[in-house]
């Protein structure tokens, strides 16, 4: 028996359901016919297939199935699973138990989430000072101004000299 | 046997949620920014500003511990203090002494902070306007214009807005 005969034993089972998809089902299609002992496996699986099938609807003409449903009533009315849901530890643990690649797509779905939170556009309120301003325009026809930045808080100050005063930056007691 | 559909589902359902996420965000980053549609309060405090006896009205020390230092007066009087709700694309008038008006016009909400455009007009003198900025300002912050003679001292307007 060589390598690629064992690996399709592996897959006979499936096969034999119908479950295999795409490659798989190729590889052992292609197989069967070139290979007699593999070909042989599966006729094997088909005798054991149709024998247990048709010894299980002979138990299954002799069984009372009056009794049955009166079992299965019983089973639902135990308590913890009256309500006909699993008990919450084991919906969890099937959580859990989902496919790595199913982790894989959550975790690149919560980066792509990540990243554009970083890229909305402007500055994130976290990163500014309370006081922070942009200034874009100060127009003024008749006076002078000056635009000063004060304390930790950023505070923006205009502060205006009315040139019809004459005063300077000495008399307002700016000291910038 | 059960896994193959199973991942199926989750690759759909994983798509599915990146797309809802891509529109989700997309839509809140156009409402904060450009489709804002709501309104700003205006608060405009009127602050004297002297060389008189030294002290600063409780109201407004909080504001002035935040330029303390930038100036040289020993006295912060608080002599009005107006709140106003601004709409978007509205404008609204503040008394100020010595017959000026402050006018403030709501421009909208972009990268995070207010836009306002504040002007100062002396009601004598055929409406002289005194200043014109535009600027915006964080979500409750605060800034100053002053320089304006008032009394003794000069005045200050300490222009606070939030949403």
């Amino acid at each position: 028996m060589t390598i690629r005969c064992e690996k399709v034993r592996e897959l006979l089972g499936g096969f034999h359901d119908n479950e295999l998809q795409g490659r798989e089902f190729r590889t052992v299609s292609e197989h069967l016919k070139v290979c007699a002992g593999c070909a042989g496996e599966l006729k094997r699986l088909e005798t054991m297939s149709r024998l247990l099938k048709a010894h299980y609807e002979e138990l299954a003409g002799k069984e009372d199935l009056s009794q049955v449903w009166s079992r299965v009533s019983a089973a639902i009315e135990t308590p913890g699973v009256s309500d006909g849901r699993e008990p919450l530890l084991e919906r969890i643990m099937k959580i859990f138990a989902l496919p790595k690649p199913a982790w894989a797509i959550a975790g690149a779905v919560a980066v792509v989430v990540v990243l554009m939170l970083a890229s909305l556009p402007g500055d994130h309120m976290s990163t500014l000072a309370a006081n922070d301003c942009i200034i874009d325009k100060v127009d003024s026809e008749n006076c002078s101004f000056m635009l000063y930045e004060a304390g930790a808080t950023k505070m923006k100050i205009i502060w205006v000299i009315d040139q019809g005063s004459g005063e300077t930056e000495q008399q307002t007691g700016v000291t910038s | 046997m059960i896994i193959v559909p199973l991942r199926k589902s989750l690759v759909t359902l994983a798509t599915v949620f990146a797309i809802l996420a891509i529109v989700f965000f997309a839509n809140v980053a156009s409402a904060k920014d450009e489709g804002y549609g709501g309104s700003a309060r205006i608060t405009v405090y009127v602050i004297e500003a002297s060389n008189g006896v030294p002290g600063v009205d409780p109201e407004i020390r909080e504001i002035v511990e935040q330029f303390e230092g930038a100036f040289r007066y020993s006295t912060y009087k608080l002599v009005s203090k107006i709140p106003k709700k601004v709409g978007l694309g509205e404008e609204e008038k503040f008394s100020l002494p010595g017959d000026r008006e402050l006018v403030v016009l709501c421009r909208g909400y972009k990268h995070n902070r207010i836009k306002l455009n504040v002007r100062i007009v002396e009601k004598r003198k055929d409406s002289r306007e005194l200043l014109n900025t535009d600027f915006g300002i964080v979500d409750g912050g605060t800034m100053i214009i002053g320089g304006y003679p008032h009394r003794d001292g000069k005045l200050m307007l300490a222009i606070s807005a939030d949403m």
